[in-house]
């Protein structure tokens, strides 16, 4: 295996470990501090969880965009070949599948359909509209993990 | 495309790991090359002909 992959491999690894880390040591303090007052620490919570969740995320969605730049500079050209082909064949193919879904919720009977299940016990229109994209992401990297196997499996 | 990478590489006794690191690429690409199933790019068949020192229209050739 390449150096530089091995080194992405690992400082995603680290990465991942030190996150889940910091969030329990800041869940453990959060906690610790607001012990003896429940109202005080839901009003810290609808406070502080926007910025630290909107910070989270762009750190987070900064380092996958930076990872997969050093990944797609460490690989070589057929190995970029099989990935651009598996984005534009496989990743479109799922968007098609997630576009028939949404034509389909067009139809009346489409307005009775519930989630079949909670996500962190919620069913109100952001977890609706969130559950959405994260099918629609889901299907394309389906699409995308078939198009990839079948791009090199033609190629072995 | 057709190509003789593979009797070119037999000739030197060089395994598809040893010519892959040559070209600076993934075994599975020497492989992918040999069996003609991938085209190389320009810089990539320079490179091939560099190493086997010979030009590219004798190692390459079109259906």
């Amino acid at each position: 295996m390449p150096r530089t992959v091995v080194k992405i491999l690992i400082g995603s690894a680290v990465a991942v470990v030190a996150l889940i880390i910091l969030s329990g040591a800041a869940g453990y303090a959060v906690g610790y501090v607001f012990a003896d007052d429940p109202d005080a620490m839901a009003r810290f919570e609808a406070a502080v969880a926007p910025v630290v969740l909107g910070l989270l995320g762009v750190g987070l969605m900064s380092a996958t965009g930076w990872t997969a730049v050093l990944w797609m500079r460490s690989i070589d050209e057929a190995a970029r070949e099989a990935h651009k082909s598996a984005w534009f064949w496989g990743g479109s193919a799922g968007m098609m599948l997630g576009g028939l879904a949404i034509i389909l919720s067009f139809l009346p009977q489409a307005s009775n359909w519930r989630l079949p299940f909670t996500f962190f016990d919620r069913d109100d229109p952001a977890i609706h509209a969130a559950m959405g994209a994260y099918a629609m992401i889901l299907l394309m990297l389906l699409g995308y993990g078939l198009a990839w196997a079948w791009w090199w499996w033609k190629r072995r | 495309m057709n190509n003789r990478l593979k009797v070119l590489r037999a000739e030197r006794d060089w395994s598809q790991a040893h010519l892959a690191e040559l070209l600076g690429v993934s075994r599975q690409t020497v492989n992918a090359l040999e069996t003609g199933r991938y085209d190389p790019s320009l810089p990539l068949a320079f490179k091939i002909a560099r190493i086997f020192e010979q030009p590219i229209e004798s190692i390459f050739s079109e259906d």
